[in-house]
C-alpha cells in the first residue's frame, strides 16, 4: 500500500503564489516516488477537508505551505479571511505521530512542540519563514531565480524526506544549500540583492528547527 | 499582519539602529524587490522603509533580522558556519 502525504497549497497573494509552485514541484517528485497526494487547494482546502482528510486517511506526512504564527497554521482566504487549519490547544492533536514539514512563519516557537507528540517530528520555522521576490517574475514563480535562492533549499526538506532520509538528516541537507547559495552569493557581490539575499538565507538557516523524533522518516 | 513573537512587539528604537536599518534597505536592496515577510503580501522597498520607520510589528521583525546579521558577521559566526 502506498504512503499518503498530505499537502495545503493556499494561493491568494505573491507568497502564497510561489509557495504553492514549488510545493507543485514536490507533488510530482513524490507521485514519481509512488507516494499517494491529498493535494489540499482551493475550493478543498479548508479545516473541515483538512480534519476529514487526516482521520480517513492517515497521512504519514504532512506539508503545509501557508501563514502562521507561534500557535496556528493557515489555509486559505475563506471571505476574505484566512481560515486556521491547525491551532495548538485546539487540534494540534491531529500533527501527534505524524512528521510534519511547516512552511509558515513562527510554527516552531510553540505550536511544533505540541505536535510533535507521540513520536511524532514537527520541522518549522522559529521567525519568520522569509524570502526575496523578483517581481519581474512574479507571474512566473519558478523562473524567479531570486525566490529559487530560498524555495529550493526549503523544497529540499521535502524531497530529502521523499528519498528515505530521516528528519535530521534532511534538515542538514536543507541548511547545506543554503549555505552553497550564500558561497555562491559571496563569489557574485557584484550581483544586485546578493547582501540582502544573504541575510535572508542566513536568517532562515538559524530558525529552521526540528522538534521530536529527529530520526522519523516518511515511512 | 497576524499576532507574532513578543520581541517583534512594537518598540522604541534606538534612533542610530533605525537610520543604520533604513541606509541598509536603501543600500543593499534592489528596487525589483519584494520581501515575503510573515503573513500578509510580499513588500516593496519602500514599504519596508515605512514599516521601519513606523518602528511597528512588521518594522521590528525587520530591524531584528538586519541586526541579527550584522552580529552574526561581526561575531565570526557567519563565517564559521559557512567555514563548516
Amino acid at each position: 500500500m502506498s504512503k499518503t502525504i498530505l499537502i495545503t497549497r493556499p494561493c491568494y497573494d505573491d507568497p502564497t503564489s510561489y509557495l504553492f509552485c514549488y510545493a507543485g514541484l514536490i507533488i510530482k517528485e513524490a507521485e514519481e516516488k509512488m507516494f499517494s497526494i491529498l493535494d489540499l487547494k482551493k475550493p478543498r482546502l479548508t479545516r473541515e477537508n483538512f480534519t476529514k482528510m487526516i482521520e480517513k486517511n492517515n497521512p504519514v506526512m504532512i506539508f503545509f505551505n501557508a501563514h502562521g504564527t507561534e500557535t496556528a497554521i493557515y489555509g486559505d482566504k475563506i471571505v476574505e479571511e484566512e481560515e486556521i487549519l491547525v491551532e495548538e490547544n485546539v487540534n494540534h492533536e491531529l500533527l501527534n505521530s505524524r512528521l510534519v514539514y511547516a512552511r509558515a512563519c513562527w510554527s516552531a516557537v510553540s505550536l511544533g512542540n505540541k505536535a510533535c507528540l507521540n513520536n511524532g517530528c514537527f520541522i518549522g520555522y522559529s521567525l519568520p519563514f522569509s524570502f526575496w521576490i523578483d517581481e519581474r517574475w512574479s507571474a512566473k514563480p519558478l523562473n524567479d531565480n531570486t525566490a529559487k535562492l530560498f524555495l529550493e533549499p526549503s523544497n529540499l526538506i521535502i524531497s530529502s524526506l521523499l528519498k528515505g532520509n530521516t528528519a535530521e538528516e534532511s534538515v542538514i541537507k536543507s541548511n547545506e544549500m543554503s549555505k552553497k547559495n550564500i558561497l555562491k552569493l559571496l563569489k557574485e557581490k557584484e550581483e544586485p540583492g546578493a547582501v540582502a539575499s544573504m541575510s535572508l538565507l542566513w536568517s532562515n538557516m538559524q530558525c529552521l528547527q526540528i522538534s521530536g523524533n529527529k530520526g522519523m522518516k516518511a515511512e | 499582519m497576524k499576532e507574532t513573537s513578543e520581541k517583534n512587539k512594537p518598540r522604541k528604537i534606538d534612533p542610530e539602529v533605525k537610520k543604520l536599518v533604513l541606509w541598509r534597505i536603501e543600500a543593499s536592496i534592489p528596487s525589483n524587490f519584494k520581501l515575503s515577510i510573515g503573513g500578509g503580501k510580499a513588500l516593496t522597498k519602500e514599504e519596508l522603509k515605512e514599516h521601519v520607520e513606523a518602528e511597528d510589528e512588521t518594522g521590528m521583525q525587520i530591524i531584528n533580522s538586519q541586526l541579527s546579521f550584522i552580529k552574526a558577521l561581526s561575531s565570526g559566526e557567519f563565517a564559521k558556519v559557512l567555514a563548516q
